[in-house]
């Protein structure tokens, strides 16, 4: 659905893209992960055409983006900072879009607006609560029809049940309309339980980009305890991200086939072997500690 | 996907209209106030009058000023960056400029959306004023202005279309809401400002450089076409509209819409400049960052521009003013060398300091030390004090004319001492007689360069005036110190005036023997001082003293013709005093012919000027009395009391 190439971007001295490639597949859900300052809202605002990248290539539905009506009105884009007209209520606002996007579904409207009941219609959105205005948003943005949700910080001041309502909506639509949902947050745990795709993005570039059960499935975190303190070295064959030691316990995080990782430590006839399944948020600690990101404090 | 947008979005033009109701709704208040009530109330007062003979006369004369009040040029100006800076306002602000630019629509779609709202809310409603004005005007039987009522309407329709494409320009090049107002204003007087700068600080320090005026700045058709503030603002439609219709009697009146027509052609040339700003608009709203939203110029390339701009002005506003309150009363004297280097010490003070300026406002930051180019700056401060010194060395139009362009020179002496007076105007035209003033003229330059220090007499002066080819004038002032140097300087212009062969040529022009004079007068006059009672006043002939030639008057034609003859032969004979050393009770005779060539020049009559003086007998303004004239303030070259010395 998206396709990224070499995108390069540069405000003023600040390098905010530098040669980013990502692809989004066609109905994923796709995160995009980094640290404040890695340059994703900046990419999502290339994608919802608001940007013109000085270098590369940017597809969105194999069309350029960028001043091209047909492709930016196959999506919708949720900013952190949503604006509404001053005065604007949300029957306003929905008559707004109506006159924007062709593909705007009023049943939709009206049925979605169901599922928000604390939404008032003839309210001034601005008057409303962050929370509710984030719910307008979304309202109004999937009675688009889009093809492709693009969200930045989506459910940042909803309430967890709301967040639950939104994501259910979303991935109700992407598994029935094959919508393809790009979203970037900081909040990993939700992204782990809503994505099957992952970009980390790192000064400019996205460093890293799988399938979740890939991008898990890759790195993995083994607790093992042999007969002396010494662990065998297994550097030569596998990417030890992180090596900690506490007595004879190793907890170790290995980049690597899962599989190939515990037959050939099991060669070395460990007391105790544990793989455990690794969160996004360790992968993503873990990713950028090797970037020189300055973890340790958060970790600490 | 076929999209529903077209060259222009209904929904945006609609939201725009509605959004900013207070815009449009303002204009029609004040169209209201200032002109529609007013105008009402004024024709139900005209039409109760019991007895007015001429009540059509006086409804029209009221009506066409209300129908000026309804197209002021500054209201216009001011509507059209506010309307442009509401309509746009969503390009200063990055939440409001991201969600509008990730819909499905094409800048210059969403461009055209806006303008037009804009355009609306600016015409709409001054249409609506102007038909309730039309209704008024009809039913009020003079429907004779309507044509008047809707060339003012073109009028404003005009304006409306330069100021608020040029206000979009503006609008375009900033991300900030503030600067979108001071930028417009500052494009709508930049060119005259820069003159009016350029001529303040060259009056300082340029020996020669004679006093700014606005004025003549304006004056200037390159100057004012360039400043659409200045212009507009002076537009004969602003005039007396009495000046363009004529009464036929108390109730008819017949309108000359053709000089109105002709200033509507001034106005429609700025329809080119229009289109092209509203071309610049379009094209900078396609190519613009929306990452610029905030910043004071939204583009790269903007940015030396700005501030080339704001450092050139602000630092020479810097060192006028400066100079101005700190120096201006401490050095009143003709030491330019002085003057020049106190000028320039601010030129330089203020080029750093604005530049630095400069550099924060484009940050928006306070702490720019480090990210200054200070090379950038060094080469800024080296342009600017060669700048200066070229203005002092009289490149830029500061200095001397080229010698091959100057056509005709004009000289004229004044002397200052207790009585202040100034020679008639001597216009040399012979190629000779123009190289030996261009001559004179460069002395008069090395002499200005040696002056260290002012003395402390009084300061005479030399006016050359030179007309170069092509009509333009420029004209030197130059200030003489009443030392030694200074009075040679002063007698050697006066000797080379007096070598000239034909006075009366370098007064009046060629052929000034058979020029008629049509308004020609004795403003008779003593420029001395004349005791009344314990005090000295200076004493002019008035028509209640028996000044008998009112100009104009036809009838006197005979009368002025004999007067011209004999001023000429008196100053042919050399009788009369062209610089003006003997004051006591003088008449002055001034004459003014038709042909633009001459002017209105003064010649003072002397006891010696018998010629003049028995036509002036016959006017009763003068007797002669044994070898003396006697005038109505006494006896013709006797003093009263102090005689200027004459320098």
């Amino acid at each position: 659905m998206i396709q990224g190439k070499d995108i390069c971007k540069r405000f003023g001295d600040f390098q905010a893209l530098d040669h980013a490639n990502f692809h989004v597949p066609k109905g994923a859900v796709y995160g995009l992960v980094g640290p404040n300052g890695a340059g994703k809202s900046t990419l999502l605002r290339h994608v919802a055409g608001i940007f013109r990248q000085d270098r590369g290539e940017l597809l969105v539905d194999g069309e350029k983006v960028f001043e091209n009506p047909a492709a930016k009105a196959k999506l919708t884009f949720i900013p952190d900072d949503i604006f509404y007209f001053r005065q604007a209520n949300l029957k306003e606002m929905k008559k707004y879009y109506e006159g924007i996007y062709p593909t705007f579904d009023t049943e939709l409207f009206d049925k979605l607006l169901e599922c928000f009941p604390a939404v008032d219609r003839k309210k001034n959105i601005r008057r409303m609560s962050k929370g509710m205005q984030k719910q307008a948003a979304f309202l109004l943005a999937i009675s688009c029809k889009p093809q492709l949700l693009i969200l930045d910080e989506p459910v940042d001041g909803l309430d967890p049940v709301m967040r639950r309502q939104i994501w259910n909506i979303l991935l109700n639509a992407v598994s029935e309309e094959q919508m393809t949902v790009l979203v970037s947050s900081h909040n990993l745990r939700e992204l782990e339980d809503v994505c099957d795709h992952v970009g980390i993005m790192h000064k400019g570039q996205v460093i890293l980009e799988r399938s979740l059960s890939e991008l898990q499935g890759s790195v993995t975190k083994l607790q093992m305890a042999f007969e002396g303190d010494e662990m065998p070295d297994i550097t030569g064959r596998f990417e030890v991200m992180n090596h900690t030691q506490l007595g004879r316990v190793h907890t170790l995080i290995v980049k690597g086939d899962q599989r190939e990782l515990g037959d050939y430590l099991a060669t070395f006839h460990p007391l105790v072997m544990d793989m455990l399944p690794l969160t996004l948020e360790e992968i993503f600690i873990y990713e950028l500690g090797g970037e020189n990101y300055e973890v340790k404090d958060i970790i600490l | 996907m076929k999209s529903k947008t077209s060259f222009f979005n209904k929904m945006i033009f609609r939201k725009d209209i509605t959004r900013f109701w207070p815009l449009w709704t303002l204009q029609l208040v004040i169209g209201l106030l200032g002109v529609i009530i007013p105008a009402l109330s004024q024709m139900s007062y005209i039409n109760n009058l019991q007895t007015h003979s001429a009540k059509t006369e006086y409804k029209i004369d009221y009506l066409t000023g209300y129908i000026q009040n309804s197209c002021l040029s500054p209201y216009i100006m001011v509507l059209c960056i506010v309307v442009a800076a509401s309509v746009f306002l969503y390009l200063t602000r990055e939440r409001e400029t991201y969600t509008i630019h990730s819909f499905p629509m094409k800048r210059v779609h969403i461009f055209t959306s806006h303008y037009l709202a804009g355009m609306v809310m600016l015409i709409v409603p001054a249409l609506i004023i102007q038909v309730c004005l039309m209704l008024l005007i009809v039913t009020n039987g003079v429907g004779v202005i309507l044509p008047y009522a809707g060339i003012y309407l073109l009028e404003w329709i005009l304006q409306v279309f330069f100021y608020y494409n040029l206000a979009c320009a503006v609008v375009m090049v900033t991300g900030n809401a503030f600067m979108n107002f001071v930028i417009y204003g500052v494009l709508n007087c930049l060119v005259a400002g820069v003159a009016m700068l350029y001529s303040m600080l060259a009056e300082i320090f340029v020996y020669g450089n004679q006093g700014f005026a606005l004025y003549d700045i304006v004056e200037n058709p390159v100057i004012r076409g360039l400043t659409p503030m200045a212009f507009f603002m002076t537009h004969t439609l602003r005039g007396d509209a009495r000046g363009i219709y004529t009464m036929v009697d108390g109730n008819h009146a017949i309108f000359h819409y053709d000089q109105l027509l002709q200033e509507m052609g001034k106005t429609a040339f700025y329809l080119i400049p229009a289109v092209l700003m509203l071309a610049i608009a379009i094209g900078l709203y396609r190519i613009r960052q929306l990452e610029s939203a905030g910043d004071t110029i939204a583009f790269s390339w903007g940015r030396p521009v700005f501030r080339i701009v704001f450092v050139f002005c602000s630092s020479l506003l810097f060192a006028a003013g400066v100079y101005a309150i700190g120096f201006g009363n401490i050095i009143n004297d003709n030491a330019y060398g002085r003057k020049f280097n106190i000028v320039l010490g601010l030129v330089i003070v203020g080029t750093i300091l604005f530049y630095f300026i400069a550099n924060m406002i484009l940050d928006k930051s306070f702490f720019i030390w480090k990210k200054t180019s200070y090379w950038r700056m060094g080469l800024f401060v080296v342009l600017m004090i060669f700048g200066m010194i070229g203005v002092r060395n009289g490149q830029f139009g500061s200095g001397l004319p080229a010698f091959d362009k100057v056509q005709k020179v004009g000289v004229s002496l004044e002397y200052n001492g207790e009585n202040s007076y100034e020679t008639p105007t001597f216009y040399l035209t012979g190629s000779q007689a123009i190289r030996q003033a261009y001559e004179l003229n460069q002395d008069i330059l090395k002499y200005g360069r040696n002056i260290k220090e002012s003395s402390n007499g009084n300061q005479n002066a030399i006016r050359i005036k030179y007309t170069l080819t092509g009509g333009k004038e420029r004209t030197l002032y130059y200030q003489v110190e009443a030392s030694s140097e200074g009075k040679k300087i002063m007698n050697q212009m006066k000797q080379f005036i007096r070598k000239q062969p034909d006075m009366c040529e370098l007064l009046y022009g060629k052929g000034y023997a058979t020029k008629l004079q049509k308004a020609m007068y004795v403003s008779g006059m003593s420029v001395d001082w004349v005791k009344d009672g314990d005090e000295t006043v200076s004493k002019w002939l008035s028509e209640e003293e028996g000044y008998p030639l009112v100009e104009d008057n036809t009838d006197d034609q005979e009368l002025r013709n004999e007067l011209y003859r004999a001023v000429i032969r008196d100053i042919q004979d050399g009788n009369c005093d062209l610089f003006y050393q003997e004051q006591a009770n003088s008449f002055i005779v001034s004459l003014t012919d038709d042909g633009g060539e001459t002017r209105y020049q003064e010649v003072q009559i002397t006891a010696k000027c018998t010629n003049t003086l028995k036509v002036i007998e016959k006017l009763g303004l003068a007797k002669q009395s044994g070898r003396k004239w006697e005038t109505p303030h006494g006896t013709l070259g006797e003093t009263s009391s102090s005689v200027p010395s004459g320098n």
